[in-house]
């Protein structure tokens, strides 16, 4: 049956690296891991730290996970996930005091906040816990990716409109008045709403080119 | 069923993986903590020192002291969080003195130190050590150029006894003593910092004016 089971999703392990990234992106599709995203994407460097920060914890318990798929007792297996996720977000925590602690003291509270990301539960419920270490890894990959690349830009447009810098340098002319707006959780809202908006357009193009053929 | 076969199929009993799991965890986290606690030491001394030598404009160099139970300055090596600072500009004079202060801002404790200049008539600047404020808002009290810049020889205002009145945030720009600077959308975390500044200064300004700031360079006598 598990092989069935295979054999009904056949995946290639490049498939599931490019789901995360476009098909079923994390943000932009599955509309999750939104609290963080929102939260932490008024600027650039928040943004890419905090997206890196949620890719590295997916990938590390995606794989730990994936390997003991066939061990973890089914009645105990989402306190055995969090209990592995914590772990790598407590861990990740106290790198990035150890290597960046300016960053470490702007990201906050929301550093232990990745525990409660959905999209890590999401995607170890939906795939890690059921398919190859392999498979996992590169699933966890391709989410991460999509999910760093959604906030970066995100991050990126709200520090640009909202302070006029970019990754703290300046770039917009001095008579530029910053809309603090973007900055501040509306900002957050506007913008995710006009990446998504962007996403359909591009996606409806894509689809409409298919047809055709 | 397919799943059953997947997920726990070779399963040992559920209380048995648990304790596993969280002892392998428990490890796990003890490992990285000392592996990262020199590392992180290292960093918060770096960015304690570059901030005792930010809110000192002229001072190079630096001592950490502790003020005894008696009033005098003892010289200490390991700076702890009742540490003063005294920075010295490069013919060795007394710069001025390093204040860290901490107290409860918008989410959680905000850390800092400000900069006092040697007649204790002035601030000479202050920089947020740490914070949880929110990022983008109330954390700009850590980044915000005029904000930071409004701390820079700042006169205090003294009432009749020549006791420090609390600082007060400017309605627009800062222009009487003891007047600082606001920030658009951090005002709980900007007052947080001035009623941080203002309970050390009250604190600290009567234990100091007794002493002698004009120390002699340690190892002159």
């Amino acid at each position: 049956m598990a092989e069935a089971l295979e054999e009904l999703h056949a995946e290639t392990a490049t498939e599931r690296l490019q789901a995360g990234l476009w098909r079923q992106n994390p943000i932009l599709v599955q509309a999750l891991g939104m609290c963080p995203t929102l939260a932490v994407s008024n600027t650039a460097a928040n943004a890419l730290t905090m997206g890196l920060a949620t890719a590295a914890v997916l990938l590390g318990s995606a794989l730990v996970i994936s390997t003991l798929r066939e061990t973890i007792p089914r009645q105990v297996r989402l306190a055995s996930f969090v209990l592995v996720i914590a772990t790598f977000v407590t861990i990740t925590d106290m790198l990035i005091e150890a290597i960046a602690i300016e960053m470490h003291r702007a990201l906050g509270a929301f550093l232990p906040l990745i525990v409660a990301n959905c999209l890590i539960l999401g995607r170890i419920e939906a795939l890690a816990s059921r398919r190859s270490p392999r498979l996992a890894a590169m699933d966890a990959l391709g989410m991460g990716a999509g999910f760093i690349c959604c906030l970066l830009a995100l991050g990126a447009v709200r520090e640009l409109l909202g302070q006029g810098t970019l990754f703290g340098i300046m770039l917009l002319p001095e008579r530029f008045e910053p809309w603090v707006v973007m900055l501040l959780p509306g900002g957050g809202f506007f913008a995710l709403a006009a990446l998504v908006l962007a996403f359909r357009w591009v996606q409806g193009h894509a689809d409409v080119v298919e047809r055709a053929r | 069923m397919s799943e059953d076969k997947v997920l726990g199929n070779s399963a040992p009993s559920p209380q048995r993986f648990l304790v596993v799991i969280a002892v392998v965890a428990g490890f796990a986290i003890a490992g990285v903590h000392e592996l990262t606690r020199p590392w992180v030491a290292e960093q918060r001394a770096t960015l304690l020192g570059r901030s005792v030598l930010d809110v000192l404009p002229e001072a190079v160099t630096f001592e950490a002291y502790r003020l005894r139970t008696d009033g005098s300055l003892e010289r200490i090596e390991e700076p702890d969080a009742a540490a003063l600072f005294l920075g010295r500009d490069a013919d060795g004079r007394v710069a001025g003195v390093a204040i860290p202060a901490s107290g409860f801002g918008y989410q959680d404790r905000i850390g800092l130190v400000y900069g006092l200049d040697p007649e204790q008539r002035r601030l000479l600047g202050m920089r947020v050590l740490e914070s949880r404020e929110t990022p983008g808002l109330g954390a700009r009290i850590a980044d915000d150029a005029a904000f930071l810049e409004s701390f820079v020889s700042l006169e205090l205002s003294l009432d009749d006894a020549g006791r420090p009145r609390p600082l007060r945030i400017a309605a627009t720009a800062p222009a009487g003593p003891g007047e600082i600077d606001a920030i658009t959308g951090a005002t709980v975390s900007v007052r947080a910092v001035a009623r941080i500044i203002s309970e050390s200064l009250s604190e600290w300004l009567q234990r100091l004016q007794g002493l002698d700031f004009h120390l002699e360079e340690p190892g002159d006598g």
